[in-house]
């Protein structure tokens, strides 16, 4: 194993502080992330914590920064997602302003104490999201509104980079006035806009304020009611107004009750309603989805004539709002990015109010469900609705023409593989040579998430299945466990190991499975532009040197059957050690280390000046 | 260009300082008063993806978005992703700025028998292929340049192929911001250091005049 350079925790210069400055009236020119993080400290946030996640990463980064110019806060990438909302809870519960930015997938992850935490009335604490609808950035593409409305939490979708700065600052305060967490939604398409933001005074003095944990407030479900009262449903009885006993409601910490927070999102300004005298359509617009509707509606010149509701708050929806819209036209689209979630909301409001206007959107089909909402959809919902075409035919023809081009005889260009020099792609090399030679077709791979799903496709095609963090090494064991006479193997990144690779590996051993474990260790989060991980030259979000956890002893501590760490670079080592561990029975574990080659590069060029 | 819009797209393999063009133009344009709004499509961080930017500018602006079929101007740093862009953002009559150096690490070879890897892989369209498919859309206006070769006999290296490609794309009269105000942003906000190489590559792809 060859000495690695240490790298000094310095070994990326930070970029421009002005994201985090006072610079109250100033118009800069930022993008969606560095908005995020703008209006987290404008806020006075004090603690944030994330796992890294497309279209969100590097709304940590610009937090980062500020850390380093306001040495109170504190910023740190942590293990997973549901590790970061914990941490996050905990400093909302100590009074502190807490943020955690997370990918749609991180949503699941949380879940769990994202329902339990809800219930216990958290302040000043805001959950931004990254959904991705068309998949262009991770594997799936899941409407996380339907978790936050099963957590009970509201949603809010900003329409523009300046409403992004301004309602994640103004979801703190929401936040606290509801004691409820709060959910900001960003979608893809908005998630990399750049665009002029006007910053406003940071709250410094909130952030600087002096910690305060209630130790009287019983932060459980379990309150101690008398019976027939359940116990533990108490908290949950909040959200819907129905404590039964008023006295009680002091028990459950005197939570605002959810008709308070429909109220106050019924009273926000937010939610701009254009209501012209007698509109011939009526159209809601959720929250990126009204820059490509006002685009359409543009386009056709009907800006004076259509009902326009923004909608920001996408849950709990303005019911009054979209019953003035209701009221007064015949038909409402209903724009949204992925699943019908306001569209079902204003379908409910509809029929409550016995309206017979017609609610057209993705569940009527005017609208496809799958892949971006973009302006030439929303158009030809919108002509359709007015009885008139939005592009000329023959326009409609060309664009059409254009797409069938690249998916029918333009579909053999591929999408990316390993990059260049890929030390993951000389590890899988080794392995695959290893494979062929001593069990031919009888191996069964299993792949995990991260680069090395590049495993799946040509030309290794040396992973079958691929599904969420740590999930490869529990699949490959349930397969041991099925009875395969297969060679079993399952990957994992050094990154994904932390996630949540850990509890899995320990199962295996523990029910004594039989396979083998690659651990690819580029050293990185490599997927996600580089962030480090406990395992990776031991610095922090905020470049603090740290301790620097080694897999190796990791995995020896959980009594693995082997384990040996290779360079894959390096050929004839690594197939010699994979041949051992393959004879091995039980779990083995083989770490191919090797910086991300990319990474080094940078690591290389910064040492060269 | 509809209402006074100008739709510019700037498309390429990530690696290729697509975002940093991006970032640039849209410093100058707003530096001089222009309503001008922006967003990218980033890959993966791997090298060799599909990336693009939008970037849009005109007095009434909602969306930074290119709707399909609107791009006045298509910057492309490859000639497959010129195509594909093309394809789906190329207005009808759109002017195409685009390198003819060829990248083939997607499934592709020049001559069709095996890939990087030693796999069998498709044959590289060539350029004639790639213009047919382009005017079949009514797009004809493509200007090829050697952006490649530029940027390696200028600077030594592949690195300033986009202020090669930006320089060009500039000479074609199309981009309203003063020259000055551009080559001001070149030499501040490029990474420490590489001011003046990504100059003196501008400057080259300037002196095209396309």
């Amino acid at each position: 194993m060859p000495e690695e350079k240490y790298v000094p925790p310095t070994f990326l210069k930070w970029a421009s502080g002005d994201v985090a400055k006072d610079y109250p009236g100033k118009t800069f020119i930022i993008s969606c992330n560095e908005a995020l993080a703008r209006g987290a400290v404008e806020a006075g946030v004090r603690v944030v914590a994330a796992y890294p996640g497309s279209p969100l990463q590097y709304t940590i980064e610009s937090l980062a920064i500020a850390s380093s110019i306001y040495p109170s806060m504190h910023v740190e990438w942590s293990s997973n997602e549901k590790v970061a909302y914990d941490v996050t809870l905990g400093a909302a519960m100590a009074g502190m302003r807490a943020f955690t930015p997370m990918k749609q997938l991180g949503m699941n992850v949380v879940i769990d104490s994202l329902v339990q935490g809800a219930n216990l009335g958290p302040a000043g604490f805001v959950l931004a999201v990254g959904d991705d609808p068309g998949a262009l950035e991770t594997e799936n593409e899941m409407d996380t509104r339907y978790l936050a409305r099963y957590a009970e939490i509201p949603v809010l979708e900003p329409t523009s980079i300046q409403e992004v700065k301004d309602y994640t600052l103004m979801a703190f305060e929401l936040s606290e006035k509801i004691r409820l967490p709060v959910i900001v939604r960003i979608t893809t398409g908005l998630a990399y806009q750049r665009s002029p933001v006007v910053f406003g005074k940071i709250h410094h003095e909130i952030r600087e304020r002096d910690v305060s944990f209630d130790k009287n407030r019983r932060w459980i479900l379990g309150d101690a009611f008398p019976w027939p009262m359940k116990p533990f449903g108490a908290k949950h009885m909040r959200f819907h107004d129905e404590l039964p006993v008023k006295e009680w409601e002091g028990t459950v910490g005197s939570l605002p009750k959810a008709s308070f927070t429909k109220e106050v999102i019924e009273r926000l300004e937010w939610n701009e309603l254009i209501l012209p005298d007698r509109p011939v359509a009526g159209v809601i617009a959720v929250g990126e989805c009204y820059q490509d509707t006002m685009e359409a509606i543009r386009y056709l010149g009907v800006e004076s004539n259509v009902a326009i509701l923004k909608l920001v708050t996408s849950f709990p929806i303005p019911e009054n709002r979209v019953r003035e819209v209701l009221k007064k036209t015949g038909s409402v689209l209903v724009v949204e990015q992925i699943e019908p979630f306001v569209e079902a909301q204003v379908c409910a409001v509809a029929a409550n109010m016995n309206s017979h206007a017609k609610i057209l959107g993705k569940l009527t089909g005017d609208i496809p469900v799958c892949n971006e909402v973009t302006r030439n959809i929303i158009g030809k919902a919108l002509g359709k609705m007015l009885g008139r075409n939005f592009l000329p035919e023959e326009e409609e023809k060309r664009i059409e023409k254009g797409k069938d081009l690249l998916l029918k005889e333009l579909s053999f260009i591929s999408p990316p593989r390993f990059c260049p020099g890929c030390p993951e792609l000389a590890a899988g090399f080794a392995l695959k040579t290893v494979c062929n030679e001593l069990y031919g077709e009888e191996v069964t791979y299993i792949g995990d998430v991260g680069c090395y799903g590049m495993m799946t496709v040509p030309p290794l095609n040396a992973s079958y299945a691929n599904l969420s963090m740590g999930s490869g090494i529990s699949i490959a064991s349930g397969i041991y466990h099925a009875g395969s006479k297969d060679k079993i193997i399952a990957y994992i990144g050094d990154s994904t190991f932390f996630h949540s690779g850990m509890p899995a590996l320990v199962n295996a051993v523990y029910n004594k499975a039989n396979l083998l474990l690659y651990v690819l260790d580029n050293r990185t989060t490599g997927n996600t532009g580089h962030q480090p991980h406990p395992g990776a030259f031991g610095i922090t979000a905020t470049k603090q040197a740290t301790k620097m956890l080694d897999i190796e002893e990791i995995v020896k501590a959980f009594q693995v059957d082997f384990v040996k760490v290779v360079d894959p670079y390096d050929f004839e080592e690594t197939t010699t050690v994979l041949k051992k561990a393959l004879e091995v029975e039980g779990v083995s574990v083989v770490i191919a280390r090797r910086t991300c080659a990319l990474l080094a590069q940078r690591i290389m060029g910064l040492m060269e000046k | 260009m509809e209402d006074n819009h100008l739709n510019l797209m700037i498309a390429g393999l990530s690696g290729q300082g697509i975002i940093m063009v991006e970032r640039l133009l849209v410093m100058s344009l707003a530096q001089e008063g222009r309503n001008v709004l922006s967003a990218d499509v980033p890959p993966w961080t791997h090298r060799n993806a599909l990336t693009y930017c939008h970037i849009r500018m005109g007095e009434k602006l909602y969306s930074p978005r290119i709707p399909e079929g609107a791009a006045d101007i298509i910057i492309a740093f490859e000639p497959l992703v010129g195509l594909q862009v093309s394809a789906v953002y190329g207005k009808e009559d759109a002017l195409v700025i685009m390198n003819d150096y060829t990248v083939e690490t997607r499934g592709l070879s020049r001559d069709g028998s095996r890939d990087m890897s030693g796999l069998p892989a498709h044959k590289y369209p060539d350029i004639e292929g790639i213009l047919g498919h382009m005017a079949g859309l009514g797009i004809d206006k493509v200007r090829i340049v050697s952006g490649t070769d530029i940027s390696f006999k200028e600077t030594g290296s592949n690195r300033c192929l986009n202020m090669v490609m930006l320089g060009a794309a500039y000479s074609s009269r199309m981009i309203p911001v003063e020259v000055d105000t551009l080559e001001n942003h070149i030499l501040e906000n490029t990474p420490p250091g590489t001011g003046q190489t990504n100059l003196k590559a501008f400057r080259s792809g300037l002196k095209l005049a396309l």
